[in-house]
């Protein structure tokens, strides 16, 4: 070997040593400590046959609505977002928000915030149809979009964008594209809200439904970095995980069963260690059909969850609750429940009648004539038509009220309220 | 910017292998060169590159160097990684993706993809099957593996995980088509593509 072979020999070793350094972020040189910030102590949860007000977020401006989820603003009112159009996965699909006042006990107008074209101009490729959108409030007043994309195929071909406001929610500005999977960037969706850690990072829920079906926790810096994934079941088991924290380090998740052969109940699985490893997936004591769930921890042992809480269909929607960390549920509310309708498919007239029985619950429709024919349209068919109560998600703001967000029908974003310690509005 | 880039070197590497570049003049070479460099790199919605970046997502650095490779050898450029080179990184990832892949989309508990947020024993691992390749004088292997590496520092694509910058599908439908035609390990020297 020339003195000059051996020169080129030593550098490329002295880069690999250099690569090596490159390879390791400097995240993984500090340990990491980081806790789970648990849920506010001693917050009294509803109690049955308590007051809930019934509302909708959205105007029934556009045909089909789906997948709502909320935020709280500073100001303790609350921003929800959805997507909207004419049906699910349309290509006119965006995302629609509203704001509401707890003071005034009134959602604004309804506003489209944005469509997949803009997804699509900013980061430079097709974008077919936008999805679910989960709001993420930091601690220096930004406020960040999780959005779901698909440029092509179905659901399972998504991928995951972030938008942030600087205003509240009212303009948004797209910042990334999450890469979460080493194949084509497939499949991952978001659904339920984020956990918190010490460090100023979340966890984010995430859930793949390509090759596999099965949760993450996705672990995120406040300007979108992710630092770590922690699996949440694998196979083609369960999806949609939702995960209510205990204490600093232990955290249960619940997750939409999407098995046939141990179908009818909701998967269940806990961590010891603030999230970073899961136990493998058990049936919970929660009957559900394949369908999402909402939910809030409000103390170690004391859970919230908005379910379907049956084992075959979406409905029924209730609010239940354990005080056991999960041996045991009762139902605290029930939002909605055609279970004597089921598999009893009903005529137009007789199903847009009892919907609008439901609609003189809820508070300040402006236009039930229109919810009621969005309603038949989405869900009746030459069949007959059928009930659909699902997606339900579930926030306590900083004064312990609760909120649940659902969709009615797919036809409303339906909005439940309890007030902690007063009479509903 | 980065991620166009790798995409539009990918795709004019597979226009010119599409057009039996070895038959062609220098002439036609260099010109097929250009034409699918002008087309990938149109600005969006236009561009080819911006369009299979929405299908396919963005291909690694590893696959954008073998692209540029080949298209300095096919541009009668003098050939930077000998064909056995090629060969030994060929089979490294059809090695590595068979179970990769399963894994990383949930066919287990365990989640390799995982440790390309950060991992000291995956950086261990890539230093010392670098190490290896450095022993073999296969420098070509250690310098797109350090290339990926820094481009990961840096965030040159989109992704923040490790893999993705080593490692693509395409990359292995590659290999797997360099494997399988080309199953006896090629001459390292001669093959220059300057004939035209």
């Amino acid at each position: 070997m020339s003195g000059r072979d051996k020169a080129f020999h030593l550098m490329v070793g002295l880069l690999l040593v250099l690569g090596y350094f490159a390879s390791t972020p400097a995240h993984i040189w500090q340990p990491d400590n980081a806790v789970l910030v648990p849920p506010e102590a001693g917050q009294a949860g509803p109690r049955p046959g308590q007051p809930w007000t019934l509302r909708a977020a959205s105007d029934a401006i556009t045909p089909l609505v789906h997948a709502g989820s909320m935020v709280e603003l500073p100001d303790g009112r609350l921003r929800a977002f959805w997507f909207a159009g004419r049906r699910e996965g349309g290509p006119d699909v965006g995302i629609h928000s509203a704001v509401f006042d707890p003071a005034t006990g009134q959602w604004s107008p309804e506003q489209r915030l944005f469509d997949r074209h803009r997804v699509a101009q900013r980061f430079g490729y097709t974008i077919r149809k936008l999805g679910n959108a989960l709001p993420v409030m930091s601690a220096d007043g930004r406020m960040r979009l999780f959005v779901v994309a698909v440029s092509f195929g179905g659901w399972a071909a998504s991928r995951l964008v972030v938008a942030e406001s600087t205003d509240l929610g009212e303009s948004w500005v797209f910042t990334d594209d999450l890469v979460l999977s080493p194949f084509l960037d497939l499949s991952y969706l978001v659904k339920t809200p984020p956990v918190r850690y010490s460090d100023g990072t979340i966890g984010l829920p995430v859930y793949h439904e390509f090759a596999g079906k099965f949760g993450e926790l996705l672990r995120l810096t406040p300007d979108n970095r992710i630092i770590d994934r922690y699996r949440i079941g694998h196979g083609r088991a369960a999806i949609q995980p939702l995960v209510l924290v205990r204490d600093d380090h232990r955290a249960v998740a619940f997750l939409r069963n999407e098995t046939r052969d141990r179908a009818g109940r909701v998967f269940f699985s806990a961590s010891e260690d603030a999230g970073r490893s899961w136990a493998p997936l058990e049936a919970s004591e929660v009957p559900g059909p394949s369908a999402a769930l909402g939910g809030i921890s409000l103390g170690p042992d004391h859970w919230l969850l908005g379910a379907n809480f049956n084992a075959y269909e979406r409905d029924e929607l209730h609010v239940v609750e354990s005080r056991d960390a999960g041996a045991s549920w009762q139902v605290i509310r029930t939002l909605a429940d055609r279970e004597t309708h089921r598999l009893k498919p009903l005529q137009p007239e007789a199903f847009r009648e009892l919907l609008a029985q439901e609609l003189k619950q809820f508070v300040g429709i402006a236009d039930p004539a229109t919810v009621l024919n969005r309603a038949a349209m989405q869900k009746c068919t030459p069949m007959g038509c059928e009930f659909q109560y699902d997606y339900p998600f579930v926030l306590r703001t900083r004064n312990g009220d609760i909120h649940v967000l659902y969709t009615w029908n797919k036809s409303l974003i339906a909005h439940a309220y309890w007030q902690a310690g007063g009479e509903a509005q | 910017m980065t991620g166009t880039l790798v995409m539009a070197a990918a795709l004019a590497a597979v226009v010119l292998a599409l057009a039996g570049w070895r038959r062609r003049t220098l002439l036609q070479r260099r010109v097929l060169t250009m034409l699918a460099l002008v087309v990938a790199l149109l600005p969006w919605p236009f561009g080819a590159a911006h369009w299979l970046e929405g299908l396919l997502s963005q291909l690694s650095i590893t696959s954008g160097l073998l692209a540029v490779i080949m298209l300095m050898r096919a541009n009668g450029m003098p050939s930077v990684m000998p064909d056995d080179q090629r060969r030994m990184l060929c089979v490294v990832v059809l090695l590595v993706a068979p179970w990769f892949y399963p894994l990383s989309l949930g066919a287990a508990a365990l989640d390799p993809y995982a440790w390309g947020f950060g991992d000291f024993r995956f950086s261990t691992a890539l230093l010392l099957l670098g190490l290896a390749a450095w022993v073999s004088r296969a420098y070509a292997l250690c310098l797109i593996l350090v290339l990926g590496q820094v481009a990961f520092h840096f965030r040159l694509l989109h992704s923040d995980n490790l893999w993705d910058y080593l490692l693509d599908p395409a990359l292995v439908v590659y290999a797997l088509v360099t494997v399988v035609r080309r199953p006896a390990p090629a001459p390292s020297a001669g093959e220059t593509g300057a004939r035209g």
